[in-house]
């Protein structure tokens, strides 16, 4: 029970909303109470799971092999806790930034379909279902992009849409193809099958590998196919934004960490090539960000440069070093919990600037620390956790990655993710100069701190002390994330039981 | 556009649609048939009825908000997830409560199917009503 609730109470949330709809404060109660009652909810899931293991349940009470299953391990749980923070931390952050029209345009019951959508692909035990969860997060995320109508959101919709599609195509045909080698979409017999299928026909495995990672990749916005997130992600409200750059990415490096991590066993091309565009992810995303004068837009772009960080861990699970391989992996769990914090809140901050100033655009803002100093400091703690600064969060989740890729042997890789750090520090001082410090160039209109509601800063302050908690005592998260990385790697380990069992079984059809 | 044939013709045909998208519906356990196709019957009778009345017309027949509808249909379907979980059993296990001989095996299986068809039926008239208002 504990598995599933955290999906169907965002369905529950959701439908409620859509029968009070015109109601726009009865909206808003159902739509935040939903969100802050998930976070208890995903709160029990996870402590189950850390007391007794990974959990698994089957629709329907159907037998294994008929049922759509779903499985919450520590690294499912730890996800859907986060998800259920900055759902809720968004939900508040709507109640003070949209517009009424949004929210008699069902705005909170899309929210809450997005939540549901992010939930179900972090809990799901199957390939096919992940691809449906992607759906269905794809579709409430485009028309909470596109709500409102304007002509650059459209572009931008439009764009993230056509891309995504591509990938959900990549993916169904990948999803296909597996199928019909292995009889079974179910993650956890995938591996021992493929393992055997690997030994006679690797070339097979990469193949399909190579299909996963594309589709993923465009999901979680690698180099070079990112062109969709710094189109979209500056377009819609905050509030949105926020959520999406927290957590849509997230579900793509999700996607990479269940399936080459665990489902598929390592086999040298594909990982290479994952480390490779990671380190190009890493560079191309910071480089994007010099040009850019918009604080969102500059955001934009450091979500991918941190997806490229995030996704070395992945390609580092090639290395044969078992010791480096969990390492590696518990690195990538870490980072991915700690920049779903991190720019989330960048982006409630950029809202509030937004909030305050009336724009975005550095060249038009200005000493914004003399009129709002409460928002510098609650904009200082994520900018600097996100360019890794001790002692906060980013430091720990870069150091570890660091280690990994040096103990892996890869010194290059580990060159360019520190110039990629020297970067994003040098981008957020940007921010910070501009819009906090200098004078501005033109009079601007700011319009002082009692526009900036506590909806607004109540987010951003939970969010900044979750930040400054893993920074201080980082060994509770990595202890889970270690937990999580060995729970991964052990389930792709098939032992020699397993892999007796799937031999006698694959030629079998269903089962 | 509309003949004084298909004005004459659509009321009973969009009767008879109604009654055999309900009937399909309450097969659809055991037999061909179910909440989706019930559904699409239906709509295919409410389309009808737009064609020969307007848009206009065919929304006050239907009185209820398409969005009404589907979010109704939604409830139902969540209501029939979740009542096994209350019950201890796993969700959306199926639960029989009575039969009514020659009409339908009644528990949540059914009000799942019912809510599907809501659903259907007040998706597809969204789309029909906004499509013909263009």
């Amino acid at each position: 029970m504990a598995v599933v609730l955290p999906i169907v109470l965002p369905l529950i949330t959701a439908t409620i909303g859509l029968l009070v709809r015109r109601r726009v404060r009865v909206q808003r109660a159902i739509g935040v109470g939903g969100a802050l009652a998930l976070v208890p909810v995903a709160l029990w899931l996870l402590f189950r799971v850390l007391h007794s293991g990974p959990q698994t349940v089957h629709m329907g009470g159907w037998p294994p092999g008929f049922a759509i299953a779903f499985t919450a391990d520590v690294l499912s749980a730890l996800l859907v806790a986060v998800t259920a923070v900055v759902a809720a931390c968004g939900a508040v952050y709507s109640m003070g930034q949209i517009d009424s029209r949004r929210i008699a345009f069902s705005y909170f019951p899309l929210f809450h379909i997005l939540v549901m959508g992010v939930c179900g692909a972090f809990l799901t035990g199957d390939v096919f279902n992940l691809f449906v969860w992607f759906e269905v997060m794809l579709i409430a995320s485009f028309v909470l992009l596109a709500m409102g109508g304007e002509r650059l959101q459209m572009a931008g919709a439009i764009k993230y849409v056509a891309i995504n599609l591509i990938s959900s195509a990549v993916f169904l045909v990948a999803v296909g193809i597996l199928y019909a080698v292995c009889h079974s979409l179910s993650m956890a017999e995938l591996p021992a099958r493929l393992a055997i299928i690997a030994d006679s026909n690797p070339s097979l495995v990469v193949a399909m590998a190579a299909l996963f990672a594309v589709s993923f990749a465009i999901k979680a916005g690698l180099f070079p196919v990112f062109s969709w997130l710094p189109a979209s992600y500056h377009t819609p409200p905050a509030a949105v934004a926020a959520v999406f750059a927290g957590l849509l990415t997230k579900v793509g490096v999700y996607a990479f960490l269940r399936m080459f991590a665990s489902v598929f066993p390592p086999l040298d091309p594909v990982f290479a090539a994952i480390l490779v565009v990671a380190g190009a992810t890493m560079l191309a995303g910071v480089l994007g960000a010099v040009g850019q004068g918009d604080v969102r837009r500059i955001l934009g772009f450091h979500i991918i440069s941190q997806i490229g960080y995030i996704v070395l861990g992945v390609g580092l699970v090639g290395a044969a070093d078992p010791q480096v391989r969990q390492f590696a992996v518990t690195a990538a769990v870490f980072y991915t919990i700690h920049h779903i914090l991190v720019k989330t809140n960048l982006y409630f901050v950029a809202g509030a600037i937004e909030t305050l100033a009336g724009t975005g655009r550095l060249t038009r803002l200005g000493r914004l620390a003399q009129h709002a100093p409460l928002l510098a400091v609650l904009f200082l703690i994520p900018a600097l956790s996100l360019a890794g600064i001790p002692p906060l969060s980013g430091f720990w989740a870069k150091l570890a990655t660091l280690k990994a890729v040096l103990a892996a042997g890869y010194p290059l890789l580990a060159a360019a993710a520190l110039v990629a750090g020297l970067l994003t520090l040098v981008s957020m001082m940007k921010i910070w100069n501009s819009a906090f410090w200098q004078a501005p160039p033109a009079p601007a209109r700011i319009r002082g701190t009692a526009r900036l509601s506590p909806k607004l800063i109540g987010p951003m302050v939970v969010l900044a002390a979750l930040t400054v908690f893993i920074g201080l005592f980082p060994g509770l998260l990595f202890a889970w994330a270690e937990q999580a990385a060995v729970e991964l790697i052990s389930a792709g380990m098939p032992g020699p039981l397993d892999a007796n069992m799937a031999s006698g079984t694959t030629e079998g059809g269903v089962m | 556009m509309s003949s004084i044939i298909l004005r004459a013709t659509a009321r009973p045909l969009v009767a008879i649609l109604a009654i055999i998208s309900i009937f399909v519906l309450l097969r659809g356990h055991d037999a061909p048939g179910g909440g989706f196709i019930g559904g699409l019957l239906l709509t295919g009778g409410l389309a009808l009825h737009l064609v020969a009345f307007g848009s206009r017309a065919t929304a006050r027949a239907v009185r209820l908000e398409p969005l009404s509808i589907t979010a109704g249909g939604l409830l139902m379907v969540v209501i029939a997830a979740v009542v096994p979980l209350v019950q201890g059993d796993e969700l959306l296990q199926a639960q029989w409560w009575f039969a009514i001989p020659h009409v339908a095996k009644v528990g949540t299986v059914l009000i799942f199917d019912i809510g599907v068809y809501l659903v259907v039926v007040g998706t597809a008239l969204l789309i029909l009503l906004t499509l013909a208002e263009e």
